[in-house]
């Protein structure tokens, strides 16, 4: 079953390179060809990624020092159990929706084209240029700088799931970070400002990172995220003055983490970037893109920073934050009566949940029940727990969210229009996309069997062994906020026969050019079922999942 | 006894309640791709599903019962916490209930629906119902039964808001509503018992380790028992957490019957009866002074919804509060902490199940045939459609209490057990109960058999199914498909009234249970 070690080490770096490459040949190849490739490359990285799971699943930490330089003078790349699980979430994420966008090439955006040029003769980048004050010009639906662009978001994602130090994780974040702009840019000239807007915050924050990551080199004289995590150890223990560097460095990394991942009050470009974006790009930015950040921010606390009790004040900020994000996310997610715009706040509210367990990790003691009769609980359950718990409903999110969005896309590009009103009754002729929807309902409330109710039970287990109880009240509010919001977007749909208040009409449903393209747009409804079923079905991997993140653990 | 339990082979026998859950998982898995038009391979699966698994438990009862056999599985669900499918008697009782009456409600259902649109979902979601059903009744620890229980508030709403009206969404989410408050009291409760003690397997007599959380924490242990009871009194339809249940009533007659007669409003109860048995058992139960006042709320529920449902003049409300005041039963016999009361109670469990579901098959006759939806309509309908209103009669009967329907046998325990317990009187909620019932069915009964029906609406007469008899024109035939699951359960109703004492009736197995917990 293992793969040969040093077969596993070539994976590690060609789930970055590999989609690099693929990313850099597609700019050479026609739209349809590009499509193939990118269906190939997502087979490519989900094979190359599932060694990698099963070698650290078995207990092994992956290392591979690119070019035979160890650290601290080359790059090192490192897979551990947390690095593992994101792989394999963006890996499967990545192939489902390449998958839709190939069968769907509409769903990749929009480009400008002038009227009197051939579409097909058309190349992407140029046709702007190409076009002259007086040509006429028209958007069609589907743009092929879709897959270079995705291709290299993937390869940037990878890059940051299985960095070992911490520059070549910033220039991972800045790769992802540039391309989910340009994909963002792809839906059209409403998402223009959008996707500028999402520019500078993507560039501020990833500026804000390395500046942060200046100041631990200065401190710690490594990049490497495991010396330098020794080395704060170090510093801590002696009582260093340098520690105030640190917090300060902690500060700026989770301030510019905070706004990739749109944690409240820095959402407010999230919304019109992920609601105006092409159906096939807002899984990508929702389910993947924020990831990304998170991923960062945990190694930043977890790994590098350790439980220093400097930064009691940062984790209690941060994780009022959060109970903020869910708060305001929901209610603002109630307000909404379009259907992209509901979800993307509905991502608001999520982020929420993963900065709540910062304050468990500065007091991970299990002082609540110590000395109860009865307790069963084990020495640092509570770090585990809390941990696990965060990552089981990031990546939980990451399902149900890419399935949700893919649906909501979906029923936006066939009748033109995402408002709930209007799509009244949409559910009669796509009972897939709403059994899609209902399935990532499931998983975003927290219902079990779901990665999402196993998350909240091993976060609110570990916040009650630890005596935060805010934690359980938090999270009953999310969970009731994210059922009233989900059951607003979803019921309507369900809206079988008229009565005297109201009048049944759906919009005139987009014609499609052909026959073969109306059975390949009834497969790709598929894919959002598919990424629904993997919500409720990975449900049952909560062990697993705890086991999997004890590799390479800090504690 | 040498029961075929012993011939299956050691490894194997873990998989019977996983084949039981599995068995109508896979039904609806196999029907929700299926085209609208394949109606008779729907059907297939459907049924032999469902007679399979009646079957099944039908072959378990004896080893299970008699013999002690209790073939478990489980699987690791999250850490330290193990998800747990295991038969006793209690489970293989509820279990027996649920299978029976999904074969009986699908062949209603199967008429019930037939020529209306979306019958692949409506039948998948069915099955998926059950399949929460049956897990709910196999759980062997508290997290397992959590997860059907919510399974099942997610996929009885789809069924709620079948029709698709603007009345049933508002319905089904206000049941949301109140399942998902519900579960989430169930599941603070859960959290916090398990932080205590572990996963909380069910055990007769109380989970491992909270007797002495009782003894040593009466405080939380107070509130987890509140959170648990009070979340599963929202599908038990306890006042005041009733509300959700007279909406919805605007579901197909089929789901109305499997939510009021098995699934929703029994699982609340069961899970009551679980907590209080083999989470908490009774012992502790009495320390933390919760019997008391869980018997007056119960008593209050028990007059309150008779007394609402007469005031109600549409058939399926009057039904929908009936069943608030006779859910109530069940947990009445459990609070008074005797073997006569408890076997009582338990016994209504089934019992209540058979008579309801009658009752409800019946009133969708009603509908679909003449289109009577009120009691005033209901006029002369003993002439018109003379078997369903014998049916009725007899669910009418066994809700009043009268021998020697199932209702009587219940009802019997109950007040036997009132007197030989700390409160004696309950006797007189029951009796004021009783008449309570009376004043509101006899009078459908009087107007089915001996009023005078109104004038005919001549679309009656020709409508669908509903061929008009050449000797009689008044006469209506009722499809046969509705009729016959009605009339089944009217003559179980008679049968386990009559046949009590018989081994493995359903009385005989709930004073077994009752003897189990209560020594």
């Amino acid at each position: 079953m293992n793969a040969p070690m040093s077969l596993t080490l070539f994976c590690l770096g060609a789930v970055v390179l590999i989609p690099l490459l693929a990313s850099a040949l597609s700019v050479l190849l026609g739209s349809a060809a590009r499509r193939v490739l990118g269906v190939l490359t997502s087979a490519a990285v989900l094979g190359l990624s599932a060694p990698i799971l099963v070698r650290v699943t078995s207990g092994e930490t992956l290392e591979l020092a690119l070019g035979g330089f160890e650290s601290p003078l080359g790059i090192t790349l490192r897979a551990d159990g947390l690095s593992a699980l994101f792989l394999a979430m963006t890996a499967i994420v990545g192939a489902v929706v390449s998958c839709y966008a190939a069968a769907r090439p509409a769903a990749t955006g929009k480009r400008l084209v002038a009227q009197t040029v051939e579409p097909a003769t058309v190349t992407d980048g140029d046709h702007r240029a190409a076009l002259t004050e007086d040509a006429p010009a028209a958007w069609r639906t589907g743009h092929a700088g879709f897959w270079p662009l995705w291709l290299g978001c993937w390869s940037g994602l990878n890059a940051v799931f299985v960095s070992g130090d911490l520059f070549n994780t910033y220039v991972g974040l800045e790769l992802v970070g540039l391309t989910a702009v340009a994909l963002v840019a792809l839906g059209g000239r409403e998402a223009w400002a959008a996707a500028l807007r999402y520019l500078f915050i993507a560039v501020l924050g990833s500026l804000l990172f390395l500046i942060g990551v200046a100041l631990i080199y200065s401190v710690t004289g490594t990049l490497d995220i495991i010396d330098s995590g020794e080395a704060i150890t170090q510093l801590a223990a002696q009582g260093d003055a340098d520690l105030a560097a640190v917090v300060l460095a902690l500060c700026l990394i989770s301030l510019g983490l905070a706004l990739k991942v749109a944690l409240v009050p820095l959402h407010g470009w999230l919304i019109p970037a992920h609601s105006s974006a092409p159906s096939a790009v807002s899984p990508l930015l929702s389910a993947l893109v924020i990831k990304a950040a998170l991923f960062v921010l945990l190694r930043a606390w977890l790994w590098v920073a350790g439980p220093l009790p400097e930064l009691e004040i940062l984790a209690w900020v941060l994780a009022g934050m959060g109970t903020a994000a869910i708060l305001l996310g929901s209610v603002m997610a109630l307000r909404q009566s379009r259907l992209k715009p509901l979800i993307a706040y509905s991502t608001v509210a999520q982020v929420g949940y993963w900065f709540l367990l910062l304050p468990l990790l500065l007091d991970p003691e299990t002082s609540a029940l110590e000395g109860q009769p009865g307790t069963t609980l084990e020495e640092g359950a509570v770090l585990a727990g809390a941990l696990s718990g965060t990552v089981a409903l990031a990546l939980g999110h990451g399902l149900a969210k890419a399935s949700l969005f893919l649906s909501a896309g979906h029923l936006k590009d066939l009748y033109s229009t995402d408002e709930i009103t209007e799509l009244r009754g949409a559910g009669r002729a796509h009972p897939m996309l709403v059994m899609s929807m209902g399935l990532s309902a499931v998983g975003l409330i927290g219902l079990p069997l779901s990665l999402g109710f196993s998350g909240k039970w091993l976060l609110a287990t570990s916040a009650v062994a630890a005596g935060h109880y805010w934690i359980l009240v938090v999270l009953v509010a999310g969970t009731l906020f994210s059922a009233a919001y989900l059951l607003k977007a979803v019921a309507p749909l369900l809206v079988m026969s008229e009565d005297d208040q109201t009048a049944l009409t759906l919009p005139q449903a987009q014609n499609h050019p052909g026959a073969s393209d109306r059975t390949l747009t009834g497969k790709a409804q598929l894919a959002p079922f598919l990424l629904g079923l993997l919500t409720v079905l990975t449900g049952f991997l909560g062990v697993w999942l705890t086991g999997v993140l004890e590799v390479g653990a800090p504690w | 006894m040498v029961t075929w339990l012993e011939q299956i082979p050691g490894e194997l026998l873990p998989a019977i309640p996983l084949v039981m859950v599995l068995l109508s998982l896979t039904a609806a898995v196999a029907i929700f791709p299926l085209p609208e038009n394949s109606v008779k391979l729907r059907a297939g699966i459907n049924l032999t599903a469902a007679a399979t698994k009646v079957l099944l438990i039908i072959a378990l009862v004896p080893a299970v019962v008699a013999d002690g056999a209790r073939p478990e599985f489980s699987a690791p669900f999250l850490p330290g916490i193990d998800l747990v499918l295991r038969v006793d008697p209690l489970a293989l009782f509820f279990a027996g209930l649920s299978s029976l009456l999904w074969l009986l409600t699908t062949i209603y259902a199967l008429g019930y629906l037939r020529g209306s649109k979306n019958k692949s979902r409506f039948f998948g979601f069915f099955s998926l119902c059950v399949t929460a059903t049956v897990g709910i009744s196999f759980s062997g620890n508290l997290i397992t039964f959590l997860v059907f229980y919510e399974l099942l508030t997610v996929v009885t709403y789809p069924l709620v808001a079948h029709w698709g009206t603007p009345a049933s969404l508002r319905a089904a989410r206000i049941y949301l509503r109140y399942a998902l408050g519900g579960g989430l009291a169930v599941l603070i409760g859960v959290v916090w018992l398990s932080m205590y003690v572990g996963p909380v397997d069910f055990a007769e007599g109380g989970a491992e380790g909270v007797t002495e959380l009782v003894a040593s924490n009466p405080v939380p242990a107070l509130l987890i028992f509140v959170l648990l009871v009070g979340g599963l009194g929202v599908k038990a339809a306890l006042f005041p957490l009733h509300g959700w249940l007279p909406l919805a009533m605007v579901a197909p007659a089929p789901v109305s019957a499997l939510l009021h007669a098995v699934a929703v409003v029994k699982a609340g109860v069961f899970g009551i009866v679980r907590v209080l048995h083999d989470v908490f058992g009774v012992e502790a139960a009495a320390e933390l002074g919760v019997l008391t006042p869980l018997l007056v709320l119960a008593a209050f529920t028990i007059l309150y919804g008779s007394y609402q449902a007469l005031r109600q003049q549409e058939i399926k409300k009057r039904l929908a509060y009936s069943t608030i005041s006779q859910v109530s039963y069940v947990v009445l016999g459990v609070a008074m902490v005797n073997v006569l009361a408890t076997t009582g109670g338990i016994v209504h469990l089934v019992h209540q199940g058979i008579m309801k579901v009658t009752l409800f098959f019946c009133a969708g006759l009603f509908a679909e045939v003449i289109r009577a939806h009120t009691v005033s309509q209901l006029r002369g309908a003993g002439r018109r459609m003379p078997l369903t209103s014998a049916a009725f009669t007899v669910g009418a009967f066994g809700m009043i209490g009268l021998p020697p329907t199932a209702g009587f046998i219940s009802k019997w325990q109950l007040g036997t057990g009132a007197l030989a317990s700390e409160h004696p009187w309950v006797l007189w909620v029951l009796v004021g109960s009783s008449l309570l019932n009376a004043a509101y069915f006899l009078p459908v009964v009087y107007a089915l058999w001996f009023a005078d029906p109104e004038d005919v609406d001549p679309e009656t007469l020709a409508s669908g199914d509903a061929a008009s008899d050449a000797a009689d024109p008044l006469r209506v035939r009722e499809p046969k498909s509705l009729l016959v699951p009605a009339l089944i359960t009217a003559g179980l109703t008679l049968f386990v009234g009559i046949a009590a004492s018989l081994a493995f009736a359903p009385l005989q197995v709930a004073r077994f249970i009752a003897e189990g917990v209560l020594g």
